[in-house]
Parts: C-alpha cells; sequence; structure tokens
C-alpha cells in the first residue's frame, strides 16, 4: 500500500469534495421526503443512459455519457411518477419496476458493448462501481458548475424546499406551486447523482444520497446545521475512500467511499445524543431508579404493620413481594442516608427514607 | 341570511370531488358568512377535510367553484390562512418553533426573499398571543399535541389573513388549550374574521360556534346552530348512529 499524492490524485480528490458537497446538501433533502430510494432509483435507471449515449456517439468522454445518464435519470424518475400518479401501484413498486427494467437494459447494453471490438476499451464497466481515477480536468469543471447550480439553488430556495418537505399542502397556501418545487429538488437530485457517477459509479449512488444526512440528523436539530454536517460526512467519506483507492492496488472507490460513510451511520446511530447508546444508558438509570424506589416502598409496607416505620425487616422477606434486592443496591440507598442495616441481613427505612418512600407510594398511585 | 356579496367570506358553487369515480363531495353549494364561527360537522369519511382542501386548491375539485369575497380562490389564497390536521406533518423535521411560525410570512414574501427581522417579530407576537413565546427556540419534536396545536394556530395568525380554516384543531389536546383556542377564535370572529372548523364534538358545537354546516357527501343543512343542529338534521347527517355520540335535544 503506497500512497503517491500526485496530479490525478489531487483532481480525484477535487471531485470527491464536489460529490460531497452536492450529495450531502440533496441527501438531507432525500431523506427528510423519505424519498431515499428515489435515488437508488434514478441511479440504476442511469446506466441504459450512458450505454445508449455511447452507442449512438462511440464517444466515451464523460460530459457525452453523463448527458445520456442524465437523460436516463429524468426519463426514469418521469415513469416512476407517472405510475404512481396513473396507475393505483405504490411509490415502492414503482421504484422497484423502474429500478429493475431500466438497471436490466443497461447490463445488456453493457454487455453488448464489451463484445464489439473497438469499444472493449471504452472503460463503461467502470461507472458501475466508480472510479476516481477515470476523472479528469475537463470533468472537473463540469462538476464544478452542477455544483455550483445545487447550492446556488439551495440557498435561494432554502425557504421553499424546507416548507414544501414539511407541509407541502400548507406551501401551497401559502400561493407557491409545490409541483414547481418538487420538479427543480428532481432535477437537482439528478445532477447530484451524476455528479457522483464516474467516481461512485451506478450501483452504490444511492448510499451517498441516503447515508450522510442520516448520520447527520442523529446529531443536529435544525435543517441547516444537519446540512453542513452531511456535507462534511459526505465529503470526509469521499476523500478517504479516494485517498484508500488510489493506495490499494486495484479497490475500486466507490465501494471503499459507501464503506467509509457506513462506518460513520453506524457510529452516529450507536453514539449521537439519539443514538442507542444512550437511549441503553438511560434505560439502565431508569431501570435502577425504579428498583430503588421499590425497595424503600417494600420496606416502608413491611414496616406498616408496625408502631415503628424504621422496624427492620429481613431481605429475604422480599422474596415474597418479588425479588430479593442485591446488596449493591441496598448499600447505595444506605449511603444516600435512606435505609439503615440493623444487623446481617435486617434492613429499615431511615426518617428520611420513610418521607421518600411515602412520596414513591403517592407517585405510583 | 344576507345576500349581499360583500357579507358573503367563502362562496361555494355545486362543488363536486370524486376520487376514481366515486364521489366523495357531491354538489356542494355553500355560503358561508363574514365574521362567523362557521363548524363543518359529520361522520368519518363524509369529505370534510376534503371540502377544506378543495376550498383551499390543494384537491382539484372535479366540477365546481370557489369565490372569496367575490373574487376567484387563486387570486384570494392570502385573504386564507389554513390550519391543517396537526398529524398531517412530520414533527421530527429538523426545525424549531420560531420556523415554523415564519412559514406564515412566506405567502407575503413569495419566492426566493427570506424572512427578516419584521416577519421575525411579528412571528414572536403571535407566539405571545398563543402563549408560546418562551418557547420560540424549542425543537418541534419536544413539544406536547396542545403546543403544536398552538403553533398551528401562531402560524396562520402571523398571516393575518381574513378567513381562518381549520382542520380539527381540538383532536388530541388538552382542556386548557381547547378553551384557550377557542378564545382566540371568539376574539377573531369579534374582529369581523371569519372562522371555519371542522369540528366532530357534537355536545360543544352550539358553545363554539355561531353557524353550523352538516354534511355527509352531500350537503344535509347549513344555518344558525340554533336553528340547524336539531334531531331531525343529525339523523339525516349520522344515520342511525348518532343517539349513541349525542345528548343534544
Amino acid at each position: 500500500m503506497t500512497l503517491v499524492i500526485d496530479y490525478p490524485v489531487i483532481i480525484s480528490l477535487i471531485g470527491a469534495i464536489l460529490i460531497g458537497l452536492t450529495s450531502g446538501i440533496i441527501s438531507c433533502y432525500s431523506v427528510l421526503k423519505e424519498q431515499s430510494l428515489l435515488g437508488d432509483a434514478i441511479a440504476h435507471a442511469a446506466l441504459p443512459g450512458l450505454c445508449i449515449a455511447f452507442l449512438l456517439t462511440l464517444n466515451k468522454s464523460p460530459m457525452v455519457l453523463l448527458m445520456g445518464a442524465m437523460s436516463a435519470g429524468l426519463i426514469g424518475t418521469l415513469f416512476i411518477t407517472a405510475i404512481i400518479q396513473k396507475s393505483i401501484l405504490k411509490e415502492d413498486t414503482a421504484l422497484g419496476v423502474i429500478l429493475s427494467v431500466f438497471f436490466g437494459f443497461g447490463t445488456l447494453l453493457l454487455t453488448m458493448i464489451q463484445k464489439i471490438p473497438t469499444a472493449r476499451q471504452s472503460g463503461l464497466e467502470e461507472y458501475l462501481f466508480g472510479n476516481a481515477a477515470s476523472i479528469l480536468k475537463s470533468d472537473i469543471t463540469i462538476m464544478s458548475i452542477l455544483a455550483i447550480l445545487i447550492v446556488g439553488s439551495t440557498l435561494l430556495f432554502w425557504k421553499e424546499f424546507k416548507c414544501l418537505i414539511f407541509d407541502p399542502d400548507f406551501f401551497q397556501t401559502q400561493g407557491f406551486s409545490p409541483r414547481k418545487a418538487n420538479f427543480i429538488l428532481i432535477i437537482l437530485t439528478v445532477i447530484s447523482i451524476i455528479i457522483g457517477l464516474q467516481s461512485v459509479g451506478v450501483i452504490l449512488m444511492s448510499a451517498m444520497i441516503i447515508a450522510p444526512a442520516t448520520a447527520a440528523r442523529l446529531w443536529q436539530k435544525k435543517l441547516g446545521a444537519m446540512m453542513i454536517l452531511s456535507i462534511i460526512f459526505a465529503t470526509t467519506s469521499g476523500i478517504a475512500g479516494v485517498l484508500l483507492s488510489s493506495a490499494v492496488y486495484r479497490l475500486p472507490t466507490g465501494p471503499t467511499i459507501v464503506t467509509v460513510i457506513s462506518l460513520i451511520v453506524i457510529i452516529s446511530l450507536i453514539f449521537s445524543p439519539q443514538g442507542l447508546l444512550r437511549q441503553w444508558i438511560r434505560k439502565k438509570i431508569n431501570q435502577r431508579a425504579i428498583r430503588l424506589d421499590s425497595i424503600l416502598s417494600n420496606l416502608y409496607t413491611l414496616a406498616k404493620t408496625h408502631d415503628d416505620l424504621t422496624h427492620p425487616h429481613d431481605i429475604n422477606t422480599f422474596n415474597v413481594l418479588g425479588e430479593i434486592p442485591p446488596l449493591y443496591l441496598l448499600q447505595k440507598l444506605e449511603s444516600d442516608g435512606f435505609i439503615y442495616n440493623h444487623k446481617n441481613n435486617e434492613w429499615g427505612l431511615t426518617n428520611v427514607g420513610i418521607s421518600k418512600a411515602i412520596q414513591v407510594l403517592q407517585r405510583v398511585h | 341570511m344576507k345576500k349581499d356579496p360583500t357579507e358573503i367570506a367563502v362562496s361555494i358553487k355545486d362543488l363536486t370531488v370524486a376520487f376514481d369515480k366515486k364521489p366523495v363531495l357531491w354538489d356542494i353549494d355553500l355560503d358561508i358568512p363574514k365574521g362567523a364561527l362557521t363548524a363543518i360537522v359529520g361522520p368519518n369519511g363524509a369529505g370534510k377535510s376534503t371540502l377544506l382542501k378543495a376550498a383551499l386548491t390543494i384537491i382539484k375539485p372535479t366540477a365546481g367553484r370557489v369565490d372569496i369575497f367575490g373574487q376567484p380562490i387563486k387570486r384570494q389564497l392570502s385573504q386564507i390562512a389554513y390550519i391543517p390536521q396537526r398529524n398531517s406533518v412530520d414533527w421530527d423535521f429538523p426545525t424549531n418553533v420560531l420556523d415554523v411560525v415564519l412559514m406564515g410570512t412566506y405567502g407575503d414574501l413569495g419566492w426566493i426573499k427570506r424572512p427578516g427581522k419584521k416577519e421575525k417579530n411579528r412571528a414572536l407576537n403571535v407566539l405571545e398571543k398563543v402563549g408560546m413565546e418562551t418557547f420560540y427556540d424549542r425543537q418541534i419534536s419536544q413539544l406536547s399535541g396542545g403546543q403544536q396545536q398552538r403553533i398551528f394556530l401562531a402560524r396562520a395568525l402571523v398571516q393575518n389573513a381574513a378567513i381562518y380554516i381549520m382542520d380539527e384543531p381540538f383532536v388530541g389536546v388538552d382542556a386548557v388549550t381547547e378553551k384557550a383556542i377557542v378564545t382566540l377564535l371568539k376574539e377573531l370572529r369579534d374582529q369581523q374574521k371569519t372562522v371555519i372548523v371542522v369540528h366532530h364534538d357534537l355536545q360543544t358545537i352550539d358553545e363554539y360556534f355561531d353557524w353550523v354546516f352538516l354534511l355527509n357527501v352531500r350537503q344535509i343543512a347549513f344555518g344558525k346552530v340554533k336553528n340547524t343542529l336539531n334531531e331531525e338534521n343529525l339523523r339525516l347527517t349520522y344515520g342511525g348512529r348518532h343517539s349513541f355520540i349525542t345528548a343534544h335535544p
């Protein structure tokens, strides 16, 4: 494994940053609109577009191929929308149908292209899993223009997109056209996918539309902050993917980028404020508090039959009331001053413990 | 009812909405008077929400027209503040209370222009009116049902519209919030605003509202609550089932 930061690697890195920027933005909208699978369908639908563009022009410049991909992606989206609106099929079915039909046809075309002797070196198959090394300086120019388009539109239509996604009906009653806003958003989604195809590939590009915002949402509570974090996550994984794949021989870029962003999602799922670890800790703390409370209320119930409420009882009596509490919980209550150890297994409430127990019982009933 | 068109806030004519040939609303003719509280009442599936949405152009009607103060609705949207059902949005959306209320100023701003200091002050003012001023930077996912409804109400109030259209505002809110909302609605009415509410609690119609529209796909009756909300009309609206749900005379 050797890493040489030479000119082609720098070009790939700039590409990765542009992909991170655009997919980080679009990812937020896709995830919040609960349309993350639309990105998957668009990316897969791009494959036949790439192939047809090549077959028609026999030109393998990314500019030509990506134009084909964009047209196919848009046509795919159009079909999906039409199926949802005009037929009784639901969205997931429409997405599945278009994804498999387009991608199947694309694979067929790709196999055919491989059989044309002059086309064997077209490098088209690299669009399946992506190869950041294939990005040229001229591609960076196009990618930058498209990225500026996405960033600019997001800034211009910030409030429109936010309101459209949060409450489309209200958006309409404010005199806006949800159809127009949706259309702009879909065009931007298609563009951001096209930007990523060369580096990430058609198969895994959807991960860049789903993962960055999924992770960012777990950390941030406002759309702006969420979007910035989403961009940071996407860019980080893009850079890491490019560096790793240029250091390791024949390591494809797309899967490497996606592995890194997936790790970010997993780490976020576990460690974020909404994450599983916090939830687990909170649950444990609650359980412990409930167990401590129940020791106090049980001791109180037992002592009620005596004139003296501090009367100690053998802790094994608790067997009848539920569980015999472990020693460490009793010691915790003792150090808090709620109970005292009479002898061996016998414990009783202190005066502070009595009033605490009464509080607990009042809260429960 | 007066026939002077300026006194009619919302005029609905021959409105029919059908999904796949199944009529959800059938030939509705309705003139809602200005400066009154009007309830729209009917059983589940009667088309109450659909009526609101068709009147607001959210749903395209199969036939019919809606006029606001004698003008076609398309040109009059800014006169109307819509308060959708609380559960129609995702309250986990990453935004805060002030941002949601500011959405009520978007219509005035139009495309691209962002809300500024003036809009923020307006939003803070209405938050005070609904008793939520201290919550302005609160994450919306942390609000209770009653607070969510107050936020929606604030978002409508900030529009300073002439007509307020609400879809089931009292669902899942506590009694205190319900009373607070009713007080606000009555204040609006007293300022000559028109308030139209989809309501499902027959017990409170006569306490809260001036006019009532009874609907079950077709229109059953419309008029002042005391003349309209009677046994006969309720039976026509709810079929035989209304005796289970109301003790109203």
